[in-house]
């Protein structure tokens, strides 16, 4: 990856904070909203969006007569953050010098 | 430093921030151990201000009572309430393990003492009625060893319960609880001085007695967890090929 390829997943801070939120494991939709700090439609539509560029998966399960939606990582969602992460450790380190 | 560098930092920020964040808190169980040890300590502080005003003042036996009652619906109702408010905020989290320790500390500190009343009114029913000899009615769960093998097969049931997504499991782990409680009451009972009519069975040829908690014991904690590590490694299994319901 380099800079002009950065998918436009990892374009945005909102999807950033979602993506890291769900690296070390799964998170609730309340889990994110706590995390991320943002609205709920915002969220939701990131979530929907990252959903579609198959970055992440949903798994909805009925508890106690409420809906609970459970996000999780997936393998090229993981694959595509590690090289943005080793690309934005790259510019620093040749800005750096 | 140039732009796309102040970019990169600020999002390795946001990323590491995040990350950190994401991290369990474990607040519900802070708030939990905060409201359980000023309870403890009010409570305590309680008994003692009711035995002072016994002895300095000529306070009746009833206030004793009232008191004793008192605490004792204190020493629950007070975990319940900070559970139930707890759990409202901490049962949108996703982590089943901790949810797990939320829950087992309930059951230890909520329903053990309810049970506990309830097994001795049935004990002083029984004892009342002719059912069971005079003994003392302090006895249940005696044997720590009981108690602890009960807790932590609760403890099992509990994180099974919430790994499948089953919240009805946990009713059997009580209902087990109850019933060891119940067995050891009643053994207990007898055991002064007359062990022998707890003894259920006397296998032909050898001196070896067996009780009702002796098989109890093998039948939940023996086979019982071998059924609950298959049902674990099941849903483990499920959770792989993507099954998981």
């Amino acid at each position: 990856m380099n800079m002009n390829e950065i998918p436009e997943a990892l374009c945005q801070k909102l999807r950033i904070k979602i993506i890291s939120s769900l690296v070390s494991s799964s998170k609730t939709f309340n889990e994110l909203l706590d995390l991320t700090q943002t609205t709920k439609g915002n969220l939701s539509v990131q979530l929907t969006k990252l959903e579609e560029w198959q970055y992440i998966t949903s798994d909805k399960v009925i508890e106690n007569k409420k809906t609970k939606t459970t996000y999780t990582l997936t393998d090229t969602g993981m694959s595509q953050f590690e090289e943005y992460v080793a690309l934005l450790k790259k510019i620093i380190e040749e800005s750096v010098g | 430093m140039n732009t796309t560098a102040n970019e990169a930092i600020e999002n390795i920020s946001i990323i590491k921030s995040t990350m950190e964040e994401s991290k369990i808190s474990y607040e519900g169980l802070y708030k939990l151990c905060l409201v359980f040890g000023i309870c403890n300590i009010a409570l305590t502080l309680a008994s003692y201000l009711s035995v002072m005003l016994v002895f300095k003042t000529a306070v009746t036996t009833d206030f004793l009572i009232f008191s004793t009652v008192l605490t004792r619906i204190l020493s629950f109702a007070v975990p319940l309430t900070a559970y139930v408010m707890i759990c409202k905020k901490e049962k949108s989290y996703n982590n089943r393990f901790y949810l797990s320790i939320i829950d087992t500390w309930a059951v230890i500190s909520i329903v053990l003492p309810v049970f506990r009343i309830i097994v001795s009114l049935i004990q002083y029913y029984m004892i009342n009625n002719g059912l069971l000899p005079q003994c003392d009615p302090s006895n249940i769960f005696i044997n720590s060893g009981d108690l602890s093998a009960a807790v932590l097969f609760l403890m099992i049931i509990i994180i099974y319960s919430n790994i499948s997504r089953k919240p009805y499991i946990k009713i059997f782990g009580l209902i087990i609880m109850f019933v060891q409680m119940f067995i050891s009451m009643v053994e207990l009972s007898f055991l002064p001085g007359t062990t022998d009519h707890a003894t259920l069975i006397k296998y032909p040829g050898y001196e070896i007695y067996t009780t009702v908690s002796g098989i109890f014991g093998f039948l939940v904690f023996g086979l019982g967890y071998i059924i609950i590590g298959v049902l674990i490694k099941k849903k483990v299994e499920e959770a792989k090929t993507g099954k998981e319901s």
